[in-house]
């Protein structure tokens, strides 16, 4: 009689994952309180505490911001006082292909701000995270008044710096033509593109680690699932958003040059007066530190910046982002 | 036919065309496909089971092999007169790419699509190669670097305690090895100027090759009176316009009321235009 060979660590770890199932809801519990064209902007915390708006990037989803308890960056805010709103973006349905970054910042994010205001009565904290840090600066740049802070994370501002990897590939790139064939533009597909940049440690190296959590508990293993999900499922992109995104901020470096115009409107860095905490990963392959920094020179107010060590991910999952940076994040929103 | 060798090419006369054209007359069938139908048709025709059906065909084949055989030399002559035509023919055309020449003749557009779908597969085609040309000398050159290291390890492994020597062989020591090696060799590949415009090469080739399939995939669907994505677009860009034009009037509106509620606490000052 044949006995069945012993499973090796990464088996059981599979096995284990396999079993667990897709857990979807959220870690903090929240309210949709209204819809914008494009988006659902969600509640956390008290209603009574200071507003602050969270701008996400349209390329993942949020969940990242709120994966596990101990690693959550919505709660380190709703735990510091704040009553925390995210601009949930809808994926774009075909019909929605032609939206333009304008339609997301003159539309969206000024209807949220605008709500928000209004149910407040106070203006609220703005905080852009990734490419939705570049929407909040336009955001700023056109109604800095409107706001009571600027927070950036891992956003990139100035992308003609040296090893930019994404500019760098995105240069030679013709984005009308790609967006003319696709339509929108996969969330799939965009997700295959950061993987490529690290294929190694996204793939034998990260998998390599499952096998690590063979006996782990079951909530560290479906943390781990989570952020596999995360980093897999994103969701499409309007193309001509994408489009004027990649074109305007990685091949023309329209921010810190004040070339991008939203409807006619140009941007400017320097009209930016609200006070601005900007803040970025120190081995971030996808915002290497040069694009991110940059947006100090470019404001006209004061802007508070902070590096932690890590990748891009570890600036909203990493145990020390969590143990320093949004203490001093919550800190310096509690002085403006 | 047309002449019988090259050296007589210009003194094709009309006589050894009509002699061409009349051996295509009538039952023309040199290579027996029409034949081998045929026979096999009444094969099938005859049988009453399929064993005999199949036996039938045997025989059907068999007898159009024997036909063929014994008629291979005039399919030999036929063969040869083609030849010397299309070496008649062939100075007549145009020595240039298609796309040097104009569309002639009735659906000029259809026939530019047809033509720039050739070019295009033909430029995605060069791109793609040249892009897994480069590929394949990476994956190559982090093969031999691996090859190398292993063969380092091997003779070390003759020194070293049995217990070390298996260390190195254990599949994550042996992943992580293989990653370091290669991933640094990747990486720089990645930032070879080279390499960003292969990539961006192959991404344009692809674009213009998938919006011409569209194009050709558009007009046969319009052709058939159904929907195209060309439709759906022009529906999108309309949604498009009349959402602009709405959030241009909030805008407006918003700014609006701004500055009413200055006004209303008396300050009078006027506003900066909503975003």
């Amino acid at each position: 009689m044949s006995s069945t060979p012993p499973q090796t660590d990464l088996q059981r770890a599979l096995t284990r994952a396999a079993r667990l199932g897709e857990r979807t809801e959220p870690t903090t519990a929240s309210e949709p309180v209204t819809e914008t064209d494009n988006a659902t902007l969600h509640r956390y915390g008290d209603p009574a505490h200071p507003p602050l708006v969270i701008v996400y990037s349209l390329v993942n989803r949020p969940a990242i911001l709120d994966l596990s308890p101990e690693r959550s960056v919505i709660r380190r805010l709703t735990d510091g006082g704040y009553c925390v709103y995210l601009i949930a973006w809808h994926p774009p349905g075909l019909a929605r292909r032609y939206l333009s970054l304008a339609d997301y910042i003159l539309g969206d994010i000024a209807d949220a701000v605008a709500w928000v205001s209004g149910r407040h009565a106070v203006p609220p904290h703005l905080l852009g995270i990734c490419q939705g840090g570049v929407l909040a600066l336009c955001h700023a740049a056109l109604a800095s008044e409107r706001l009571r802070s600027l927070t950036t994370l891992a956003t990139p501002v100035d992308t003609g710096t040296a090893g930019d990897r994404l500019a760098e590939l995105a240069r030679r790139v013709d984005f009308d033509d790609l967006v003319a064939a696709t339509g929108n533009v996969t969330g799939p597909g965009l997700a295959t593109v950061f993987a490529s940049l690290k294929p190694f440690a996204l793939g034998p190296q990260r998998y390599g680690s499952l096998a690590a959590l063979a006996d782990a508990d079951d909530a560290e293993l479906e943390a781990f699932m989570r952020m596999e999900r995360w980093m897999y499922d994103g969701p499409d992109l309007a193309g001509r958003a994408f489009a004027e995104f990649a074109r305007d901020i990685y091949q023309h470096n329209a921010l810190v040059q004040d070339r991008l115009t939203l409807d006619g409107r140009r941007v400017r860095l320097g009209r930016i007066t609200a006070p601005v905490f900007n803040a970025w990963a120190e081995h971030d392959h996808l915002v290497p530190p040069d694009a991110a920094r940059a947006l100090g020179d470019h404001v006209a107010g004061a802007c508070e910046e902070r590096s932690i060590p890590g990748g891009h991910l570890g600036l909203f999952i990493g145990g020390r982002a969590h143990k320093t940076l949004y203490p001093a994040l919550v800190e310096w929103l509690r002085s403006q | 036919m047309a002449g019988n060798g090259a050296s007589d090419q210009g003194n094709t006369r009309a006589a050894d065309w009509m002699a061409w054209l009349h051996e295509l007359q009538g039952d023309t069938d040199p290579l027996g496909v029409r034949a081998l139908l045929t026979r096999s048709a009444t094969a099938l025709d005859e049988a009453r089971t399929p064993a005999e059906a199949v036996q039938r065909l045997i025989e059907a084949i068999e007898a159009e092999r024997a036909q063929r055989e014994a008629g291979g030399e005039r399919l030999g002559t036929l063969l040869g007169q083609w030849a010397d035509t299309l070496r008649v023919i062939g100075p007549m055309l145009p020595d240039t790419t298609a796309g040097d020449f104009p569309s002639l003749g009735p659906y000029p557009r259809q026939q530019a699509q047809v033509r720039a779908l050739g070019e295009r597969a033909e430029a995605y085609q060069a791109a793609l190669a040249r892009h897994l040309d480069s590929v394949t000398r990476l994956a190559e050159e982090c093969t031999a670097a691996f090859r190398e290291a292993l063969a380092a390890d091997s003779d070390s492994d003759e020194a070293d305690s049995p217990a070390a020597a298996a260390a190195r062989l254990d599949p994550e020591t042996f992943s992580a090895r293989w990653s370091a090696i290669a991933e640094p060799r990747y990486e720089a590949w990645l930032a070879e100027p080279d390499t960003q415009a292969r990539i961006a090469e192959l991404i344009n080739a692809w674009s213009r090759l998938v919006q011409t399939f569209r194009e050709l995939a558009d007009e046969l669907l319009e052709g058939m009176g159904l929907p195209s994505a060309r439709g759906l677009d022009d529906l999108a860009a309309e949604l498009q316009r009349q959402r602009r034009r709405r959030r241009e009037e909030t805008a407006a509106l918003r700014a609006e009321i701004a500055e009413l509620r200055a006004e209303l606490r008396g300050n009078g000052g006027t506003t900066q235009p909503a975003p």
